[in-house]
């Protein structure tokens, strides 16, 4: 015969209510247990951090052309533009010292408008540098009368 | 019925505390930076063809790009770097030279931190039969 059968009607229901008190404790400390963590730290959205993209902008250039590419910065920052390769287009990879013009600004109808320009000959530094904030951008290439001949050229555009 | 219920509470605290280890699950990110160094290749160069190595400047500084050695010996060739690209072999060339191999370096720039490339290619001197080529790039 077991202990509880031994027992009082009261004294059972006194048992099965301490019983019941001890799981809700027991679910209490369990689910406290997890939420503890929570709630002693602060609690954000995860945060992104995407680093600088780079875009490549590579074409062939005619005497007295010129050529934009368009871009989207997403984050406030410097953007670097590198015009890294000028080649002679009828000697596939001779490169030539032309000085080309090379600018920054926005797209607009079919063009872009130019707000920052240097003169740049093809190297691997970077001779134009803007802070640009979140929107869309273009980079231009062009003859500034020093062109014989057609040139391939490749520009490198590293923007946040 | 005590003994019961105390299990029941043991074994609910243990469930519970076993699904909040879920939480030690994390993965620490990791990231290679480039660093300074020489890298050597050796490859064959078709006739009209080109070889293209690519390596990564960590900083700005000189790169220096050395033909050492052809076979057969005493090839002519072009030489270049640049960035990584549609043209020539895969590779934008910003400086190109045509040269002889030997022991020091025939091309150098000065770049910054990033993606770059260097190779040969053909000046009209492969035969058919192509040429070994060694070359070397110590780059920052």
């Amino acid at each position: 015969m077991s202990r509880t059968s031994r027992m009082s009607g009261p004294a059972r229901r006194l048992l099965r209510s301490a019983g019941a008190v001890a799981v809700a404790i027991g679910l209490a400390t369990a689910l406290s247990a997890c939420g503890g963590s929570d709630n002693n730290s602060t609690s954000s959205a995860p945060t992104v951090t995407v680093g600088p993209q780079t875009e490549l902008f590579e074409g062939k250039l005619d005497v007295r052309g010129s050529a934009f590419y368009s871009f989207t910065v997403r984050d406030t920052g410097d953007a670097t533009f590198m015009l890294a390769s000028v080649t002679t287009s009828t000697t596939p990879g001779t490169s030539t010292g032309v000085v080309l013009g090379l600018g920054v600004g926005s797209p607009l109808g079919t063009g872009c408008v130019q707000t920052k320009t240097v003169l740049a000959f093809g190297a691997l530094q970077s001779p134009l540098v803007s802070n640009l904030t979140p929107g869309i951008y273009c980079v231009q290439v062009s003859d500034v009368g020093n062109m014989t001949i057609p040139v391939n050229f490749a520009i490198r555009i590293v923007h946040t | 019925m005590r003994r019961s219920l105390g299990l029941a509470f043991v074994v609910m605290s243990t469930l519970a505390a076993a699904g909040c280890g879920s939480n030690n699950n994390t993965t620490t990110p990791s990231s290679t930076a480039p660093t300074a160094g020489t890298t050597t290749f050796t490859a064959t160069l078709a006739p009209g063809g080109t070889v293209i190595s690519q390596f990564s400047a960590s900083t700005t500084g000189t790169v220096s790009v050395t033909l050492s050695t052809t076979d057969p010996p005493s090839t002519p060739l072009g030489i270049g770097i640049g960035i990584p690209g549609a043209n020539l072999g895969g590779c934008d060339m910003t400086k190109t030279v045509q040269t002889l191999p030997g022991g020091t370096a025939q091309l150098t720039a000065t770049v910054e931190g990033g993606s770059y490339c260097a190779g040969a290619f053909d000046i009209g001197a492969v035969g058919r039969n192509g040429v070994l080529v060694t070359m070397s790039v110590a780059h920052p």
